[in-house]
């Protein structure tokens, strides 16, 4: 099987896993490529970065400033009402999914 | 001996090694590209930047560079990986309905049937021109065959005959732009 099909799913499923990682906690970045690095949604900051922003552009994240005892300050992204209401529809469409995908088949 | 250059990043100082500096401005300047005309991209660029300054220092204990090395630049780069560009499906289209590139609103690329030996003007409008103002070459100047245009103005249209001339080839398709591509489309 051509992996690269399974990276065009991953891809289109990176926003929906995101929102789910910072619903736990309010997370900097590192947090985040950690809760992923064992997954298979391991990715990197360059593909994070451009992500935040979009989803802080539609109102679905927010963040602050906090201080590090090391280097630059940080940015602590949590989700905003409208972000855990995506969320919830998000949870819905995909049980809703994989169950059609599960009648499909036979 | 060595060049150092000193950059600001997230607010602070850093001493860079020349290589891992151009290393650095070739993957900065390659995110910026990337992100093309997103209205995210400045704050990317200031995160990356950010992070590269973590980076920098959570490997300073171990490798003890005062100026930091190509070698470490690399591992940092290769550790951020390169930028992609998050694009949405906007619900509505409201917020995110931006052009990323100049060139992927050309009309060539949004007129895909059109051959390529094909011009992008249409008989009808070339022999309106040709017909009510091809004694000044008017229609040449409207394809973009200038130089030829100016001669017609100069000799009133070839006295008429080469006005004349152009009308006929204009109606057969066979006239061509300043491109030297054929006027085959009537609109």
């Amino acid at each position: 099987m051509n992996p690269e099909k399974f990276s065009a799913i991953r891809k289109g499923l990176l926003e929906y896993v995101l929102l789910k990682v910072i619903s736990s906690d309010t997370m900097y970045v590192a947090d985040m490529l950690k809760r992923l690095e064992d997954t298979e949604f391991a990715t990197q900051e360059g593909t994070l970065y451009p992500l935040l922003s979009r989803l802080r552009r539609e109102s679905l994240v927010d963040y602050e400033w906090r201080e590090s005892e090391s280097g630059p300050p940080r940015k602590y992204y949590e989700l905003t009402r409208k972000g855990v209401a995506q969320l919830v529809e998000m949870d819905d469409y995909w049980k809703r999914l994989t169950a059609t995908i599960g009648q499909l088949g036979k | 001996m060595r060049r150092v250059i000193t950059v600001n990043l997230g607010g602070n100082a850093y001493a860079l090694d020349e290589d891992a500096y151009e290393r650095l401005r070739a993957y900065l300047s390659m995110a910026e590209s990337r992100l093309g005309a997103s209205p995210d991209r400045s704050e990317v660029v200031a995160d990356l930047e950010r992070s590269v300054a973590e980076h920098i220092i959570t490997r300073r204990p171990a490798n003890g560079e005062a100026v930091v090395s190509d070698a470490t630049m690399a591992d940092v780069l290769s550790v951020i990986g390169a930028v992609e560009r998050a694009e949405g499906i906007d619900a509505g289209g409201a917020s995110a309905t931006y052009a990323y590139s100049a060139s992927a609103a050309r009309p060539s690329a949004s007129q895909p049937w059109r051959a390529e030996n094909e011009s992008e003007f249409t008989r009808l409008p070339v022999f309106v021109l040709c017909f009510f103002l091809g004694w000044i070459g008017v229609h040449r100047f409207y394809v973009g065959k200038i130089g030829t245009g100016i001669l017609q103005l100069f000799t009133i249209g070839g006295l008429g005959l080469w006005m004349l001339y152009d009308l006929i080839v204009i109606v057969f398709g066979t006239f061509t732009d300043g491109e030297g591509r054929k006027i085959v489309r009537w609109s």
